[in-house]
């Protein structure tokens, strides 16, 4: 077996120039709790690994107009650390925190939970609630990108050639704004989504809801952006009414698969069942 | 191609060794450095048997390249005793008898002195939930926990 | 005082002073193993030894057509290779051992497979290598086995 070459560059051009350089399949490493597990498992057989640790966009936190920048490869236990972010944006810090054990948030990020592109990814319906949008870097320069246009199907990004995610912003925070992230597993911890669902509000002075953003992982190929369940809670005090939509709006827009996990009815049913949970944890923060 | 030479810092002591890119920091512990402390339970991350701290945070070693250890500081079990006493948390988990095969051990006193420095005074409930990623056979989990809130409550002094 | 009366007599243990009964003695291995110097089974280290390494079935239920061991008998390090054809064949019938009455025909054929493999992960062949990461030199094994369907329902 041809031995895999390890890169460790200190800077966004070196990493690029490294990649474009590279003969054969490149990994690009953040925390590394997805890509050693498929390297021992064969799934994947990279000519070389790009550790982009050392970058130090990649590592930090950055809080400007736009909102907050978080590094790519910030781990979560850093990034739930982080007041200001878990302030603004419980429901993304929540989702990136339920994945795995303590041991597996020392390193799991964000960017790496983004890239590897499984359609349950637990950080992802919270990002596209929050309406985030990524940093590319690659050869032909920088880009940015919406996190929902990511994914493309189980395993597949839109990332090009070479290319790689800088950081993550999420936007800033209106006033009277709230989100949240739940998800169903059949254990307490340790285990990968049978349903996600992220939900992001935010209200009037009246407590009317002007803004809103469902997603919906683990139900279909990749992360979905429910429009209609946004559309069911926009113009309304998010009453019962509203929340009935909500959920008839998230099951309808699910595509799951029957596997070990889950059923196709039992997850279009708990879909709907955790879009009207989170939303209605989202209002709370909102009200708060 | 040639080994990487990494030179990294485990248990206070400066550190040297070779190691090919795919070999991970638990490979180089055991079968390199004689550290054979941290087990492999999964390769996978998910049993927690190979628990280290890096750089202060708990972290799977199965989940660490060796190559990525450059200039990080490692704790590992090896490094939990002083070279006197037995830790709190150790003389705690032979006095409620938190271990069987011992297998496990290692990984859960590791994650359980970190759980100790990030917060002194869990709830028996945080203490579950920080050990999620440690998983046991034999003892069914519930005097590793009565250990470790004891071990907690002597090391605040109460 | 019959045997029935002495049989039933209650005995007081109360008050009684005994070495080890009562006590919580602290295991004998125990700081070994608090400490991480126990040493376990993989734990070994010595001169010389061989390490092995299972190639498992990737399929649920199939036949084994061949295995070719010839390209990994050829691979820098490795020293031997072993399938369930390296073993003797059990019989169905039962053994006497000891007090019980057993067939080691089922135990047998799960502990490597021969013909067949009854399920994903069952052992098929085990390389014995020098080095520690023999691990990759089993991936790269190529055998042939035909998948053949898996059967759910009972008959």
């Amino acid at each position: 077996m041809a031995d895999i070459e390890f890169a460790a560059p200190r800077s966004v051009r070196e990493a690029v120039k490294i990649l474009a350089g590279a003969k054969g399949k490149a990994k690009v490493l953040a925390g590394g709790t997805d890509l050693l597990v498929q390297l021992r498992a064969g799934m994947v057989r990279p000519g070389l690994i790009v550790d982009i640790k050392q970058i130090p966009e990649l590592s930090t936190i950055k809080k400007g107009k736009k909102g907050f920048e978080i590094g790519a490869a910030v781990p979560g236990a850093v990034l739930g650390a982080n007041k200001a972010v878990l302030k603004a944006w419980p429901g993304v810090i929540e989702g990136l925190e339920l994945i795995g054990s303590t041991q597996i948030q020392g390193r799991a990020s964000l960017g790496g939970n983004l890239c590897n592109g499984s359609p349950a990814a637990d950080s992802i319906p919270g990002m596209i609630a929050a309406d985030a949008t990524c940093k590319i870097v690659g050869p032909k320069g920088t880009r940015s990108s919406k996190v929902e246009d990511i994914v493309t199907g189980p395993g597949k990004t839109s990332l090009k050639k070479d290319e790689f995610v800088v950081s993550i912003t999420l936007p800033e925070r209106p006033k009277k704004s709230g989100d949240a992230y739940l998800r169903f597993i059949p254990r307490t911890e340790m285990d990968i989504a049978v349903v996600g669902a992220g939900v992001s509000l935010t209200l009037d002075k009246k407590g009317v809801c002007t803004h809103a953003r469902v997603a919906l992982g683990a139900v279909a190929p990749k992360p979905l952006l429910v429009k209609d369940g946004a559309k069911a809670l926009i113009g309304t005090t998010v009453d019962a009414a509203a929340l009935d939509a909500l959920a008839a709006a998230a099951s309808a827009a699910c595509n799951p698969i029957d596997d070990k996990r889950g059923t196709i009815e039992y997850r279009t049913k708990v879909a709907g069942v955790l879009a009207r949970r989170a939303a209605v944890i989202a209002l709370e923060r909102a009200r708060a | 191609m040639a080994k990487h030479h990494v030179t990294t810092t485990i248990n206070g002591d400066r550190t040297e060794f070779l190691c090919d890119t795919e070999q991970t920091l638990l490979d180089v512990l055991r079968d390199e450095l004689g550290l054979t402390g941290s087990k492999e339970g999964c390769a996978s991350g998910d049993c927690g048997a190979c628990s280290v701290t890096m750089n202060g945070t708990l972290v799977c070693s199965c989940l660490v390249l060796a190559a990525e250890a450059q200039d990080a500081k490692f704790e590992t079990i090896e490094g939990v005793a002083s070279a006197e006493e037995l830790h709190p948390i150790q003389r705690h988990f032979l006095q409620e008898a938190a271990l069987q095969c011992g297998i496990c051990t290692p990984g859960f006193i590791v994650a359980t002195k970190a759980l100790l420095e990030h917060n002194p005074d869990p709830t028996e409930t945080e203490a579950r939930y920080w050990l999620a990623g440690n998983l046991c056979r034999c003892t069914g989990y519930d005097k590793i926990i009565k250990a470790v809130m004891n071990a907690a409550a002597e090391m605040r002094g109460a | 005082m019959g045997n029935e009366e002495e049989l039933n007599r209650i005995i007081d243990y109360s008050g009684r002073d005994y070495k080890h009964i009562g006590t919580r003695p602290v295991r004998p291995d125990g700081v070994d193993k608090v400490t991480g110097r126990a040493n376990f089974g993989a734990d070994f280290d010595m001169n010389g030894m061989l390490h092995g390494r299972m190639v498992r079935s990737p399929h649920a239920h199939a036949k084994i057509k061949s295995i070719n061991v010839a390209k990994a008998l050829k691979l820098e390090g490795v020293k031997a290779v072993v399938t369930g054809k390296d073993f003797p064949a059990i019989d169905p019938s039962d053994k006497i051992v000891g007090e019980v009455v057993v067939s080691f025909y089922d135990m047998s054929r799960n502990v490597i497979a021969r013909d067949k493999v009854y399920y994903d992960g069952h052992a098929v062949c085990r390389g014995g290598d020098l080095a520690a990461d023999c691990r990759t030199r089993c991936g790269t094994h190529r055998s042939r086995i035909r998948s053949a369907e898996a059967r759910n329902e009972p008959r």
